[in-house]
């Protein structure tokens, strides 16, 4: 049934590419190899030696666009070949109306590092150091009336997370199965958005009516309503955002994120408060968030760093990387990952705290 | 000073200026006023090349589409990075209002679109006014946008033939001093009030950089500078910008490409 959604933004692409003004295609050759922290064996005993290929194909006409992005990757370890279709959709604008149809991906919400909001597409959890968005299957509707714009999205099929293999292992320890819904119109997620631009800053409202993304313990997906707002107002020199969330059928009823985003010459850096209220407990819990990321030699060289910090076992993620272009095409990125358990060793990110590691990757774009 | 505006508006000062006052008459404040006041084209439309030479001779190029619409009481901007790959789809909205007549002037709003992170960001004024190199370029985020007349003063120093343009020679000293380049001496020709090169000096009032403005067109009756070459002097490095594809006041440039939805949904092309 997903195919549908696909094939119909593949016949948009013929129809586009037949009257196409524009046509970009460009993509990105990867060697990546990641090293544990502290090496096991070998101090060059590489965990994971991939190589990949993304494409990207952009084609514009007058009224309309279309998007294609894919790739293939080959894990050199496992010597094994995957591809993948990251995103595929058409775009037809008719006066103040956008149209927008396929796989794709959004995002809601201010916040840089913890978002409250930010639950319209799952994520990739497979490797909980490099989460990324996954695209779903949806129509979405926008209307333009600045400083207002309206969004409304369709997901008539379900997409779960991608979960760790650690997750998995638990669930077949206990011989749980793991079932996603059905396929079927009532099972439909549909979510909407409306903001305004306004000299004051940028106020979002949000509703959403779909499914939790990854599995409850028995296996299943629990429905998921959310009601929220966002805002980013700018004071001085600095942004300040904030989000807050509703979400009556979690036990964490309500979340809500703080922050602010200073960003002078080449320096951006940003720090968040996220805190989330448990309805059974009565209990709130939080997180702080800090990024910061710097260019220099005329933006040839990026650093930056981040970290986060889970207040119930203090456990928490760091982060440092380090990027140089040579060239428009070729970049070459250093990074470390550490993670530091807390006190029992369990919470959010402590569970993790055997994947630290160090990461290298050289990038050819064309 | 007229502001050196890359977005192409910025120096495409219009040809139709009369010259009904000699030199003699004219102070640097009026050279600059009728520098400002020469008519600009409502909207505009360019796609800019820039080319970015570091110190040891290698060479960055970006490609750049902009457009621009004055409503009089704002002037909306938008830029769209179409190459290289890495900063492809990215794009900045900005909403720049003119200076009052006590000399104020209202903050700009600024929106920021990262492709990969598939949202729009608020900026705040600061980040894309501040003096930091526009995209890594000799041009700074000041060089873009409006100065206002009443930050500077300006002394007439005299005349000078610059690649064979006569030009007024006025020297403009911020009110302020709290720029890299609080000073800089503006060459502009004294029959058409366009601006032909800038010299750009630092806190210690050393020579930092200069602005070369060669082919100049006109189009539809608007001058069209369309290369711009920024040369920092103490570095060793420059950055020139080429413009083609230069549409003035045309129907195609219409409001609803000046939205956070348009940026957002990769309408502006």
């Amino acid at each position: 049934m997903k195919k549908i959604i696909v094939s119909i933004a593949l016949l948009f692409a013929v129809l586009t590419l037949a009257f196409a003004a524009d046509v970009y295609f460009s993509g990105d050759t990867s060697l990546y190899s990641v090293l544990s922290l502290p090496p096991v064996n070998d101090p060059w005993e590489f965990t994971d030696v991939s190589l990949s290929q993304d494409f990207e194909l952009d084609v514009y006409a007058d009224s309309s666009a279309f998007f294609f992005s894919a790739g293939v990757e080959y894990d050199a370890l496992e010597s094994t070949l995957d591809s993948y279709l990251s995103e595929v959709y058409g775009d037809y604008f008719l006066n103040s109306f956008a149209f927008r149809l396929g796989r794709q991906k959004a995002s809601w919400g201010t916040a840089e590092i913890l978002s409250a909001v930010d639950v319209l597409t799952p994520s990739d959890l497979s490797d909980p150091i490099d989460f990324f968005k996954m695209a779903v299957d949806a129509l979405k509707i926008s209307y333009d009336a600045f400083p207002l714009v309206f969004d409304a999205y369709w997901i008539p099929f379900f997409t779960a997370s991608v979960l760790p293999q650690s997750v998995l292992d638990v669930y077949s320890f206990y011989n749980i199965s793991i079932s996603e819904p059905e396929n079927k119109i009532e099972n439909s997620e549909g979510a909407a958005k409306v903001s305004a631009y306004t000299s004051a800053g940028d106020f979002s409202l949000y509703g959403y009516y779909g499914w939790e993304d990854t599995p409850n313990s028995t296996g299943k997906y629990d429905r998921l309503i959310m009601g929220g707002a966002s805002a980013a107002v700018p004071v001085g020199e600095v942004t300040v955002k904030g989000e807050a969330a509703w979400y009556p059928k979690r036990d964490a009823v309500v979340s809500a994120t703080a922050g602010v985003e200073w960003i002078k010459n080449d320096l951006t850096l940003t720090g968040e408060l996220y805190g989330q209220w448990n309805k059974e407990d009565e209990n709130i819990t939080g997180q702080a968030g800090l990024a910061a990321s710097y260019s220099l030699f005329d933006g040839d060289m990026e650093l930056s760093a981040g970290g986060i910090l889970e207040f119930k076992e203090l456990d928490g993620a760091v982060t440092a990387e380090l990027s140089y272009s040579f060239t428009d095409e070729l970049k070459a990125t250093a990074s470390v990952f550490y993670m530091f358990e807390g006190s029992e060793g369990t919470g959010t990110y402590g569970a993790y705290k055997d994947l630290d590691s160090a990461r290298i990757e050289v990038s050819y774009s064309f | 000073m007229k502001k050196i505006r890359i977005l192409v508006l910025a120096l495409l000062i219009a040809l139709c200026a009369l010259m009904t006052v000699s030199a003699e008459e004219l102070t640097g404040l009026q050279i600059i006023r009728e520098s400002d006041n020469l008519p600009q084209p409502d909207t505009s439309s360019v796609k800019a090349t820039l080319v970015i030479h570091s110190k040891k001779g290698n060479e960055k190029t970006r490609q750049v589409i902009m457009k621009s619409k004055d409503y009089g009481d704002v002037t909306k901007e938008v830029i769209v990075f179409t190459a290289p790959k890495d900063v492809s789809g990215v794009g900045y909205l900005m909403f720049n209002y003119p200076e009052n007549s006590d000399g104020t002037k209202k903050d700009s709003e600024n929106w920021l679109f990262m492709p990969a992170l598939k949202k729009v960001k608020r900026i705040a004024s600061s980040g894309t006014e501040a003096e930091g190199n526009f995209m890594g370029t000799d041009f700074t985020y000041e060089d873009m946008g409006d100065r206002a007349i009443s930050k500077d003063t300006y002394t007439l120093l005299g005349e000078e033939v610059v690649n064979g343009v006569n030009c007024y020679k006025v020297k403009c000293e911020s009110i302020a001093r709290t720029e890299k380049d609080p000073d800089r001496i503006a060459y502009i020709g004294t029959e058409d009030f366009l601006l032909y090169r800038c010299e750009f000096y630092d806190r210690h009032g050393s020579l930092h950089r200069v602005l070369e403005c060669s082919d100049i067109e006109y189009i539809d009756g608007y001058a069209c500078t369309k290369v711009m070459k920024m040369e920092n002097v103490q570095s060793g490095t420059w950055s020139k910008i080429t413009l083609s594809d230069v549409q003035y006041n045309t129907s195609a440039i219409d409001d609803s490409l000046f939205t956070v939805a348009a940026l957002e949904q990769g309408r502006i092309r």
